[in-house]
């Protein structure tokens, strides 16, 4: 007498054997390299030449940074600084909404601009059908492949009238099911998996990491979540199958599983929650910059009165009769007062952008748990650091940095300028080079997989139905 | 029909995803023109703020440094329904007398999850969701009455296989062409598109794009026997030509046209400007009047400030970063260019390109907007220099002649203009008839048809019984 255990390896074995009876193996296995192959080669020639463009003009940048002659501080403060955004290392695996945001910002004194440049800005119509990427293959495509060849396993059987044989021979509907399950995610363990892990590993080989660490932690935690995701895909063919009276059926009703879930609801979800949460245009945006803003004086204009109440306060601490007796430069105090306040307003600003934002995301998050796919995509995006929260992160860096950059600026003027004919002085060339360049610091790992838990627990979720569905079949009456 | 519950089903959820598709453009567009009212509103405020600030006596050239004029293109009727690019490129600037080039590239404020999921648009619904009810409409029109064995049934009722088949194929081609019908009417008449070539164009190519999915599924419906295998094949024909093919498209030509020219006129336009300031009066203006000879006329102090100086350094920065910029929009038209010829390899692909050209949401419709842009920079400095270079007070200006912006709206896009697209939808209808004809051609005669609801394995199993085990034979 054979045990369970036996028993279900033999369901799989012969699983297995089935399917490459048909040669699908071999023909799935050539397709998907073949696509991925382009996926790899093209997405890392795109992930160099972009890396490479940006590194260029960022020391290009910082070479003229520190190459400025003598100037005035306040002409440095428009002068600005440009930062670019790197791009993660693990972009040319899954590319998230790296395309969509911008890629460099100016910093300079009285503005926040936002990131410009993008990829997406210069790409055609075309793009909108979507990336091609080693994410995309394995997120939409293999589960694809997975309800082809997988689709009749069980209905296939009970159509050919071998499922009475195998239930007829003792094997429990259990074990079936479970067989069948293990044959299948056999199969593509050993087509899908390998070229999951080379293609992860070579990009972690190939692509200069930059400031983001963590790469070999990265990529085992991606190899992981995508074979959590394939294995849901399994399960799920495998239920939809058992439950479905004809193989064609399951065909259809797993088509249109995928079609919803992988296609459908994630452009569904962000339209709908545009519609409810409707993000401000530019124009809007600005406007309500400009006149908060006009609420305060010109920082441009030493002898604005609004700045009143501060040069009273000046004149008393240091004792003076007049702003041209201060040992500091009133116009350097003015600036610096002004920056401060007008950067609390943009930041005010960019934070209720970013509201807005985040709560159309939310909405994303929830739909996780009605297709995998977006759950998926939710953790792979933050393990790749492309996600639209690590795009934040680096507006927000660069603001820091410019706000910093901007009152060091302004020190210098109120320091090392004097208010007489302030205009005709310069600082020395060679405090420019002690200024710090800019660093991005893109979010650890764990803050990546545990900072949105909801895709996690959507993640499980998608593989826990399945699993309760198939054992909940199990227990009914099987039907030969 | 009846018996496809699935199949009416997957049709009434396509026409209510247009439905909302529809509702969701008109939405987006009463956005973009609020947009433009808001952008008149500011610059009003503004206008008088600044104004008012500044005694009468002083030059009008301190208050240019502020104002910045409106200059954005409204959205066509169709732009709702097909949204194309114009949630990503700037469609809406406000241009000051400054370097044009640092004002010309400012993004959007959409949300990258939204723009990198895809707009839903009716554009999406008519190429992506449409082909999968016409599959599902299709693809057992011959294989699903065999296999439920009502084919003989069918057969009794008609003169020949050839008669039944094509009463089945008109019913069904019917009921898509309604759909269709249904969501280009309901779209048409939300976003108030007038009924002009435009709407001859759109309808056209909608329908060649329906049209060519529907033959080329009948086609592959009529040559084989089994539903499954008809369904996967036409379930893969599918991915390929909206997942797979335009994504690698859209890679190789990632590929082939890097961009540095972005990245590269924003660094030159900001030195240009900023090493003005370091060097001679005299060389920067020099450098102006290359481009303004006529402004030479006028004295510049060739010591300290003047804001004649200050806007001609501006334009220096322009000046350094032209070429650049020139290359950048060259390079995005030969993106483009690329991107219609390469389309022949897929219908919906071209279909999408030609319905963002007539909606004005493509690459070129943003190149136009571009250049309306820099045509107002030039004429507003052509208006400000002069007054400006005369050191003209406020109080002397005549602030209600400022020149206003004019959207370059492109014209009614004829079925011709449609160009590449239009012939390569052509052409795929060619080959989904002709594909058709030899399907036709090659079916096999009513009497030879068997009852065969499977397909046996194409080689047998190698799975020999052992003592104990139950022998599985197929």
């Amino acid at each position: 007498m054979m045990n369970r255990a036996s028993r279900v390896i033999q369901v799989a074995k012969h699983e297995i054997a089935l399917v490459r009876a048909r040669r699908l193996p071999f023909w799935t296995a050539v397709t998907l390299g073949l696509v991925l192959g382009i996926a790899m080669v093209g997405g890392l020639t795109v992930q160099t030449a972009e890396a490479g463009i940006r590194d260029r003009y960022q020391s290009v940048v910082d070479r003229a940074w520190n190459e400025q002659p003598d100037r005035h501080p306040h002409r440095v403060a428009h002068y600005g600084f440009l930062a670019f955004r790197d791009r993660s290392p693990l972009a040319a695996f899954d590319p998230g909404v790296e395309s969509y945001a911008g890629t460099s910002v100016f910093l300079e004194a009285h503005r926040q601009n936002l990131p410009n440049f993008g990829e997406a800005r210069h790409a055609t119509s075309m793009l909108r059908f979507g990336e091609l990427s080693p994410a995309l293959i394995f997120g939409v495509l293999v589960p694809l492949m997975i309800l082809i060849v997988g689709h009749g396993t069980v209905s296939g059987e009970r159509e050919r009238g071998t499922l009475r044989l195998a239930l007829a021979q003792g094997v429990g509907n259990g074990e079936f099911l479970a067989g069948k399950a293990l044959g299948l995610a056999a199969v593509f363990g050993i087509v899908a998996l390998p070229l999951l892990a080379v293609s992860l590993i070579v990009t972690a080989i190939v692509v200069d990491p930059g400031p983001f660490g963590q790469m070999w932690p990265r990529v085992l935690t991606l190899t992981g979540l995508y074979a959590l995701y394939l294995a849901s895909w399994v399960l799920v063919t495998v239920w939809v199958s058992n439950h479905a009276a004809r193989s064609h059926g399951a065909l259809g009703a797993l088509l249109a599983y995928w079609v919803l879930t992988c296609i459908g609801l994630p452009r569904a979800v962000p339209a709908l929650a545009g519609a409810l949460h409707p993000s401000p245009t530019r124009a809007e945006y600005e406007a309500g910059i400009d006149g908060e803003l006009s609420l305060m004086g010109d920082s441009h204009d030493p002898d604005d009165p609004f700045s009143g109440a501060l040069r009273q306060e000046y004149l008393d601490r240091y004792g003076a009769s007049s702003v041209e007796d201060l040992p500091v430069n009133w116009g350097g105090v003015v600036s610096a007062e002004g920056e401060a306040l007008t950067t609390r307003v943009f930041v005010d600003a960019a934070d209720r952008l970013s509201g807005v934002h985040r709560d159309q995301d939310r909405w994303a998050t929830l739909a996780a748990f009605l297709s995998p796919y977006m759950a998926l995509r939710g953790l792979s995006m933050r393990v790749a650091a492309t996600d639209p929260s690590g795009m934040e992160r680096f507006r927000a860096d660069a603001e820091d940095f410019r706000f910093d950059m901007v009152q060091r600026l302004n020190h210098l003027h109120t320091t090392e300028i004097l208010y007489e004919d302030d205009r005709a002085q310069r600082v020395e060339a060679e405090e420019w080079q002690r200024f710090p360049t800019f660093a991005a610091r893109p979010p650890p790992l764990s803050q990546a997989s545990f900072g949105e838990p909801l895709f996690g627990l959507a993640l499980l979720f998608a593989l826990g139905w399945p699993i309760v569905a198939l054992r909940w079949a199990a227990r009914g009456v099987a039907r030969p | 029909m009846a018996r496809s519950p699935g199949a009416v089903l997957a049709l009434a959820l396509v026409v209510a995803a247009g439905a909302f598709a529809v509702w969701g453009g008109a939405q987006r567009t009463r956005q973009m023109t609020d947009a433009l009212r808001v952008a008149e509103a500011t610059h009003a405020v503004q206008f008088e703020r600044v104004l008012g600030r500044y005694p009468g006596t002083t030059e009008a050239g301190e208050t240019l440094y502020y104002l910045a004029f409106p200059a954005g293109t409204p959205p066509t009727a169709w732009s709702g329904l097909f949204q194309g690019q114009r949630d990503i490129n700037p469609w809406n600037h406000r241009v000051r007398l400054l370097a044009l080039e640092g004002q010309l590239y400012d993004a959007e404020t959409g949300n990258p999850a939204a723009l990198a999921a895809g707009p839903l648009d009716l554009g999406f619904v008519l190429i992506v969701l449409l082909p999968l009810v016409v599959i599902l409409l299709t693809y057992d029109v011959r294989s699903g009455e065999e296999e439920m064995g009502t084919w003989s049934l069918v057969l009794a009722q008609a003169h020949s296989a050839r008669e039944a088949l094509a009463a089945k194929a008109g019913a069904r081609a019917l009921l898509i062409g309604l759909a269709t019908g249904l969501l280009l009417l309901l779209g048409m008449t939300v976003a108030g598109a007038p009924p002009d070539r435009s709407a001859v164009s759109v309808i056209v190519v909608v329908a060649l794009y329906v049209t060519v999915w529907f033959v080329g599924s009948l086609s592959v419906a009529l040559r084989f026997r089994s539903s499954t295998t008809n369904a996967m094949i036409l379930a893969g024909a599918w991915t390929v030509a909206v997942a797979a093919g335009p994504a690698v498209l859209n890679l190789v030509s990632a590929v082939r046209h890097p961009m540095p020219e972005a990245l590269e006129l924003t660094v030159l336009q900001r030195e240009g400007y900023h090493a003005s300031w370091d060097r001679p009066v005299g060389e920067t203006m020099e450098q102006f009047y290359v481009d303004y000879p006529h402004l030479s006329e006028y004295d510049v102090p060739a010591e300290g400030f003047s804001w004649a100086w200050y806007y001609a350094m501006n334009h220096r920065g322009d000046q350094l970063a032209r070429e650049s910029a020139n290359l950048y929009a060259e390079r995005l038209r030969a993106r483009e260019s690329w991107a219609r010829r390469w389309s022949v390899l897929l219908p919906s692909v071209a279909t999408q390109l030609a319905l963002d050209r007539v909606a004005g949401t493509d690459v070129s419709g943003h190149l136009r907007h571009v250049q309306a842009v820099r045509d107002y920079h030039e004429r507003l400095k052509a208006h400000f220099h002069p007054l400006v270079f005369t050191n003209t007070t406020i109080e002397d200006t005549d602030w209600t002649e400022v020149p206003r912006f004019q959207p370059k709206t492109g014209v009614a896009t004829s079925l011709l203009a449609l160009g590449f697209p239009l012939v390569t939808l052509l052409g795929w209808l060619l080959l989904a008839t002709g594909s058709l004809w030899l399907a036709i051609g090659s079916a096999r005669p009513a009497h030879d048809v068997r009852d065969r609801r499977t397909e046996p394995p194409s080689r047998p199993v190698r799975h020999r019984a052992r003592r104990g085990e139950w022998p599985w034979t197929p």
